[in-house]
């Protein structure tokens, strides 16, 4: 006995391994066939990707598929019943689901089959086995079951000429003779067992397999609308909604992205220009304290350049602190909840600066009007020191402090940046909730709350929409 | 290599999980997480009840060797080497005979024991749960993704 070694049983793999490993076919293994690589892709990925894309993408094919279905069973429905054979109905669902297994071939293709044979054979039972036939007699001839079906609907219809031509085989007197019995027979010593055989091969194996994957997501959309209403317009609202909901949630998804790079580099940036800042106060203290007459001069164009360093910030830090005032008096209500802190930190950053340039200004003009004294020793030096260069030291020491307060600041109304980013990310993907909308229409029961479900769909999108205008706003006005 | 097994095919399942490789780290870690959670919810439960089912005698303790898989997809390994009957067999030696018996097999391994003979095809009953275990992880995936695409 074979000790063998233990099973993983994934959840999905890509089609590809599909390929690579066929035996898998016989464990009722299901294939996506649609391709999701125009929907998610590494590109997409980078530049935010739409909310609900993968499962969206499932839901909508699915909501498709179930309206498709839905009109070919009526339109099946509706001719069994017009001809008196309303409560055979789900005889010849059934019929069919089990035929397009068995016969890799789509129910799609064998409802009308189905449905023409019946018509002219008058017979649920002789028009399941004229399908039969008619598939057998199609993969034979090559041609297609709807042909083959026309042909021998024409048939018992009493013109045999369609049946002739299809290259059956029959003989002229046995088609002249209009004897469907005759013919039949006929076809079938001919044609018996292909149907079979085709679907027993590779080929019909993944199209069994394809047949089932489409039942799967058709049973999605059927799970989603079946009971929602069975108007086929409700239904193609719920589409249409659905549809409409993708490129919305993709276009807040991008706004979200883009205003987050925007406003953490806005703070990468600051931070940045403290950490010079920082480097460059301490050349300009050590410029200070050994500093002869050139060395001053150098000294004050190290705070000139500082000072521009710290305009240019607290310009920044002004922009982005009124335009995240003007976007949240905007768009607050629609939020939930605005990052007052990261606002508040980047405000109280925003007047730290002003304070540190004018103080620097104050710095410049001292150090300008100072100076005098050689080079020497560090004795030397700081005897030499006026009480002008004392204060000018002190004040670098003073700034120090300041720089390392803002920097706390600053890593603080970042962090509450990105907790915003975050928060901003999980309303929007647990705002856009199609299955909630779902929910809301109906109570425990399956009763219908009075809620439409149109308008539940349309209502996350027009909130989705908010979002998104919000969102562009704050990035064609903040930001460095 | 242990074998494996795939419930459902998804075109371009690859390309998702490769563009995982351009987010951060902790995205790949949350999905883990969140393909756990599917697993421990769908797919551990079904196939336990599978096995317990219709594997015959052997069903308790195959049921009791299902263990969910730390991976990017939900997954759950089947079986055991450690030994769990009297005769010292071990989940894994009596998987695939409760399922299929000795059909398949050729030479000395079709001389499987007479009660594994007809086999109880067990594992054909387990796929109903792919719909809505598929459908919760594509939405945790789209939920990850979203969450760390933009940072």
């Amino acid at each position: 006995m074979a000790t063998g070694k233990t099973l993983t049983v994934y959840l999905a793999a890509d089609v590809s391994r599909f390929r690579r490993g066929m035996k898998d076919a016989d464990d009722g293994v299901t294939i996506f066939g649609h391709s999701l690589k125009n929907v998610l892709g590494p590109a997409l990925i980078g530049a935010g990707v739409a909310a609900g894309a993968f499962a969206a993408k499932l839901a909508t094919d699915g909501v498709q598929a179930a309206m498709v279905e839905e009109a070919e069973l009526a339109k099946l429905g509706t001719t069994l019943g017009n001809l008196g054979f309303g409560n055979q109905s789900e005889k010849v669902n059934r019929f069919i689901d089990d035929l397009q297994y068995s016969a890799a071939v789509t129910d799609s293709e064998l409802r009308p089959a189905f449905d023409r044979l019946v018509r002219s054979t008058g017979s649920v039972t002789e028009a399941q086995s004229a399908l039969e036939l008619a598939l057998d007699v199609s993969v034979g001839t090559g041609k297609s079951l709807e042909a083959v079906s026309n042909a021998l609907g024409k048939a018992y219809d009493g013109n045999t000429g369609a049946l002739g031509k299809l290259g059956a085989g029959i003989d002229a007197a046995t088609l002249k003779s209009g004897d469907m019995n005759a013919i039949n027979e006929r076809l079938t010593l001919t044609f018996q067992g292909q149907s079979e055989a085709a679907a027993n091969t590779a080929s019909g194996g993944m199209k069994k397999l394809q047949i089932a994957a489409d039942e799967l997501i058709e049973a999605f959309g059927t799970g989603l609308v079946g009971a929602a209403d069975s108007s086929s317009q409700a239904i193609d609202d719920a589409v249409e909604s659905m549809r409409n909901l993708q490129p919305a949630a993709q276009n807040v998804g991008e706004e979200v992205s883009s205003t987050g790079q925007a406003w953490l580099k806005a703070a990468d940036y600051f931070l940045l220009a403290v950490d010079a800042a920082s480097s460059s106060k301490w050349g300009l203290a050590t410029t200070l304290i050994f500093g002869s007459g050139d060395a001053l001069e150098q000294a004050g164009k190290e705070a000139r350049g500082l000072g521009k360093q710290f305009e240019y910030v607290q310009y920044a830090a002004y922009q982005a602190a009124a335009s995240m005032n003007d976007a949240f008096a905007f768009g607050g209500a629609e939020t939930g909840g605005t990052p007052t802190a990261a606002y508040n930190g980047m405000n109280s950053m925003n007047n730290m600066l002003a304070r540190m340039r004018d103080r620097l200004k104050e710095t410049k003009n001292a150090a300008g009007g100072g100076g005098g004294g050689g080079g020497g020793g560090l004795t030397q030096a700081i005897e030499k020191m006026n009480p002008k260069l004392r204060a000018q030291i002190d004040l670098v020491k003073d700034l120090t402090s300041e720089l390392d307060k803002a920097s706390e600041q600053l890593v603080n109304a970042r962090k509450e940046m990105n907790d915003w980013i975050d928060s901003m990310a999980g309303q929007i993907t647990s705002g856009i909730d199609l299955g909630a909308a779902y929910s809301a229409a109906f109570d425990e029961k399956g009763k219908s709350t009075g809620q439409s479900l149109i308008e539940g769909f349309n209502k996350q999108i027009q909130q989705a929409g908010i979002f998104g205008d919000y969102l562009k706003r704050l990035n064609s006005e903040g930001g460095p | 290599m242990a074998p494996k097994t795939f419930d459902t095919y998804v075109d371009g399942l690859d390309d998702i999980l490769r563009a995982f490789r351009n987010l951060p780290k902790e995205a790949s870690a949350e999905l883990r997480q969140a393909s756990q959670v599917v697993a421990d919810k769908h797919m551990a439960p079904a196939w336990r009840e599978a096995a317990i089912n219709y594997a015959g005698p052997w069903g308790q303790v195959i049921a009791d060797s299902v263990k969910v898989k730390k991976d990017r997809v939900p997954a759950v390994n089947i079986g055991g080497q450690r030994k769990k009957f009297s005769g010292g067999a071990s989940p894994t030696m009596v998987r695939y005979l409760t399922d299929k018996g000795d059909r398949g097999r050729a030479g000395s391994q079709k001389r499987a024991p007479e009660a594994f003979r007809q086999g109880t095809d067990w594992i054909s009953q387990v796929r109903q749960y792919q719909g809505g275990a598929l459908q919760e992880w594509a939405k945790a995936v789209d939920q990850i993704i979203m969450k760390w695409s933009h940072l």
